[in-house]
């Protein structure tokens, strides 16, 4: 809206106003009086309704803040969690999240004081156990495929100390990085052919370019730590074991296209990654690697966390922003695009955090050494996150080009020797893959001809006897959750959809209205969330519909 | 001046560069159904009805805030926008207590015009029947929620235009609502003039002048229009 653009410029180098209205809403105990709104409102420089709207909008200024926080994202929901957390709200004070990024030891629960409760450990304490001493909490496994490891190098352990993480070698590259200009820089990420891992698969080098030749003083480089898709948790074990990793990513990305200022944006659901990434950028900036001469050169660069505030959209790299400037997470309309007109209207790079920690491995190896691992439209290796439903879960790194199939055989199949009926590839708005389509190479390129979506990399196994009606509910559910509201296709079309797979599935017309409202959400949705979500919806109905539809309209 | 040329529905039409397809549209007498598009205030693509296909581009835009392209060519009324409307339209019915037969604007409603305009002739989802509140707490205005499709024209028009800021947006998704001040009644909102501008902006019978009888209400949407070219054109005569 064109005056409220005005007050956010205002906002320009100050605290964003979203994190003085949370740090407000914090300092109480009990919802704000009016009063008190009024004051806030005065205080951040926001309309009265604006500030009430923006707390109304983002589920942690409203919800109760000492609830114990249930995922519900599908690799809970598959192990159980909605019940787990009926049985739970009957002792204790408890709320629903989308994924706080433990698929591989579903289920999972994280208190108020930011612990961390998962797999048979959260079973226990749900059904009033005192919690065995025995039951330890399984380790995350990382692996690698690939020929050497590249993001998943420092993933397995925790790096996150300053000296452990130099001594692994992070920073050399930006030091390497900092004896040339930004224009080699630059070039290099081009040559490199690396492509964005957060789902949509864009040039990385292209993206920067783009935002390095956009006329202006001011530019902003983005780490986008959101990653809502339930089933993928890469980002926050990166975040969590390797934050110079990505402190040094960042770095790189601010010196290519020349912005001073980064953010690291984190989703509240992961407490122990903005931790560590606060103690990571503190630690730095003793050290010289960040402030107004980074290394002893004249580049100046500075970071700073945003904490998400609830809202799954908000991983949207617009609605991002306007999280960042104290609004609405709603997505905006493009053009103009991010790298034109971003943050405050500048030019902003937004990078997801797996794609900043493969810029030093560039500059380390050369684009053309990187250019040569992985196949010809997708260079290097992905972090895929295996959920709980494999005989081993958790993260392993593959060269662009592995199959599926290896991937779930080098996994040992399904957990207990159970049959994988179907994969769910990439998230909400990933794919369903049945076993016929494994010897997909995963590769941006060879997947989009097959209509196909990576996503984030994340694997979810369905295994013999899964509930696809209940599997349906549950990602309209999650739909209607998070949808922002702003276009009526998404935030009204799930709500009907939902309510004919919950009420009518035994009604024969249920399925083709079914069908039409997704079409609808996919063609008129105003952003990526509505136009794509129904892509793994439309594949269970199609493969797995007359276990759905009681009536014979499967 | 640069001049773009486009073709909308096999009509060649040339407009000045920077202009949206709507704008195209209306200056080549092009009818496009909009909603949430109010003239004066800034356009934000939400209500997805004034889709358009354009060749070479795999998904529908919206006319409002699609800007044109030389030599686009652009269709705004085939048989598949027209489901996506009418499918649309049904969403936005099935969702409110949409009661013509009792409604002030009866017979000047923009939502009950263009459910004939795009052949709506029954919702086929079942109507939710929300049980939601009618505010008559200002003195000359009220608002009925029942009636509201979440257009954001009153917050639009009261932010841009009056600069008052009284409306915003509240929860997400399908719980979203309009509210005035800090969700009080909008009677006891400080930052209200009554100046009546979101009187005229809703395209509904939601927001209205008390004591009006059924189907007499007309709004004055040239009151805005006259507004917005006032302050940019510096004409101020009517």
């Amino acid at each position: 809206m064109k005056s409220l653009r005005r007050y956010w410029e205002t906002h320009h180098g100050e605290v964003s106003p979203l994190l003085r209205i949370r740090d407000r809403l914090q300092s109480k105990s009990h919802p704000l009086e009016a009063s008190e709104i009024r004051e806030l409102a005065g205080q951040v420089a926001l309309p009265e309704a604006t500030v009430k709207s923006v707390i109304s909008y983002y589920s942690d200024l409203h919800e109760d803040r000492e609830a114990i926080r249930v995922c519900q994202g599908t690799s809970c929901m598959l192990a159980g969690a909605e019940e787990l957390q009926q049985e739970l709200q009957k002792r204790k004070n408890c709320k629903a999240a989308y994924c706080l990024g433990y698929c591989d030891r579903s289920p999972t629960l994280l208190t108020a004081q930011d612990e961390v409760i998962c797999s048979q450990q959260a079973t226990a304490l749900v059904a009033g156990e005192k919690t065995p001493a025995t039951a330890e909490t399984p380790p995350l496994s990382v692996r690698c495929l690939a020929p050497e490891p590249t993001v998943t190098k420092r993933a397995g352990a925790n790096y996150s100390s300053l000296e452990k993480a130099r001594s692994a070698g992070v920073y050399s590259a930006l030091a390497q990085a900092l004896q040339s200009s930004p224009e080699e820089l630059l070039s290099l990420v081009e040559r490199s052919g690396e492509r964005g891992r957060g789902g949509a698969g864009f040039p990385t080098g292209t993206k920067w370019r783009r935002c390095a030749e956009c006329p202006g003083e001011t530019r902003y480089a983005i780490a986008n730590g959101d990653e809502g898709d339930p089933g993928s948790f890469i980002d926050r074990v990166l975040m969590e074991n390797d934050p110079h990793g990505v402190i040094e990513g960042l770095l790189l990305c601010g010196y290519g296209v020349g912005a001073s200022q980064g953010i690291v944006f984190i989703r509240s659901e992961y407490p122990t990654a903005i931790k560590r990434m606060q103690e990571a950028i503190a630690e730095a900036q003793d050290a010289g690697i960040l402030g107004s001469s980074v290394l002893g050169s004249n580049f100046s660069f500075e970071i700073s966390v945003f904490p998400g505030m609830g809202s799954y959209v908000c991983g949207e790299e617009t609605a991002m922003l306007n999280a960042i400037e104290g609004l609405r997470g709603e997505v905006r309309i493009k053009p103009p695009y991010p790298v034109e007109a971003g943050l405050y209207g500048k030019p902003t790079v937004v990078n997801n955090v797996e794609t900043l920690v493969n810029i030093s491995a560039i500059v380390k190896k050369g684009a053309e050494a990187y250019a040569a691992t992985g196949t010809a439209y997708s260079s290097g290796s992905k972090a895929l996150c295996l959920n709980h439903g494999f005989a081993s879960p958790g993260i392993v790194e593959v060269e662009f080009g592995t199959t599926v199939r290896q991937v779930i055989e080098e996994a040992g199949g399904g957990a207990g020797g159970k049959t994988i009926e179907a994969l769910l590839l990439g998230g909400p708005m990933g794919s369903l893959l049945l076993p016929e389509e494994w010897d997909v190479p995963i590769c941006y390129g060879a997947m989009a001809e097959r209509g196909i979506q990576l996503g984030h990399g994340g694997m979810v196994a369905l295994l013999e006897g899964t509930d696809y009606s209940a599997l349906l509910e549950h990602w309209l559910r999650f739909m209607m959750d998070e949808s922002c509201g702003k276009c009526v296709p998404c935030s009204l079309g799930s709500q009907k959809a939902w309510n004919l797979v919950r009420n009518q599935s035994a009604d024969p017309k249920c399925r083709a209205q079914l069908e039409g409202l997704f079409e609808v959400m996919e063609e008129a949705s105003l952003c990526a969330f509505g136009q794509y979500i129904t892509g793994p919806m439309r594949q269970i109905i199609e493969h797995f519909g007359d276990r759905i539809f009681t009536a014979g309209g499967g | 001046m640069a001049v773009k040329t486009l073709k909308i529905n096999d009509i060649y039409v040339a407009v000045e560069e920077g202009l949206t397809i709507l704008k195209a549209a209306q200056e080549a007498g092009i009818y496009i159904p909009t909603l949430c598009h109010l003239e004066g205030v800034s356009d934000i693509g939400a209500c997805r009805m004034c889709m358009v296909e354009v060749e070479g581009i795999n998904k529908l835009l919206p006319a409002c805030v699609t800007e044109v392209a030389e030599e686009m060519v652009v269709r705004t009324n085939t048989a598949k926008l027209k489901e996506y409307r009418r499918m649309n339209m049904e969403l936005l019915f099935a969702e409110g207590n949409h009661v013509c037969s009792v409604c002030v604007v009866n017979g000047n409603c923009e939502l009950q015009n263009l459910a004939v305009e795009v052949g709506m002739e029954h919702c086929r989802f079942s109507y939710r029947f929300p049980d939601k509140p009618v505010d008559i707490s200002h003195p000359q205005f009220g608002i009925d929620h029942n009636r509201c499709i979440l257009c954001t024209r009153c917050v639009r028009v009261c932010d841009e235009v009056e600069g008052a800021h009284v409306w915003d947006i509240a929860h997400r998704g399908e719980e979203c609502k309009i509210i005035s001040g800090l969700n009080q009644p909008w009677g006891e909102v400080d930052a209200c003039t009554s100046c009546g501008k979101c009187v005229n902006a809703c395209p509904t019978g939601s927001i209205f002048h008390k004591s009006t009888p059924v189907a007499v209400m007309k709004r004055d949407r040239g009151s805005l229009e006259f507004l917005s070219t006032a302050r940019e054109k510096k004409q101020w005569t009517r």
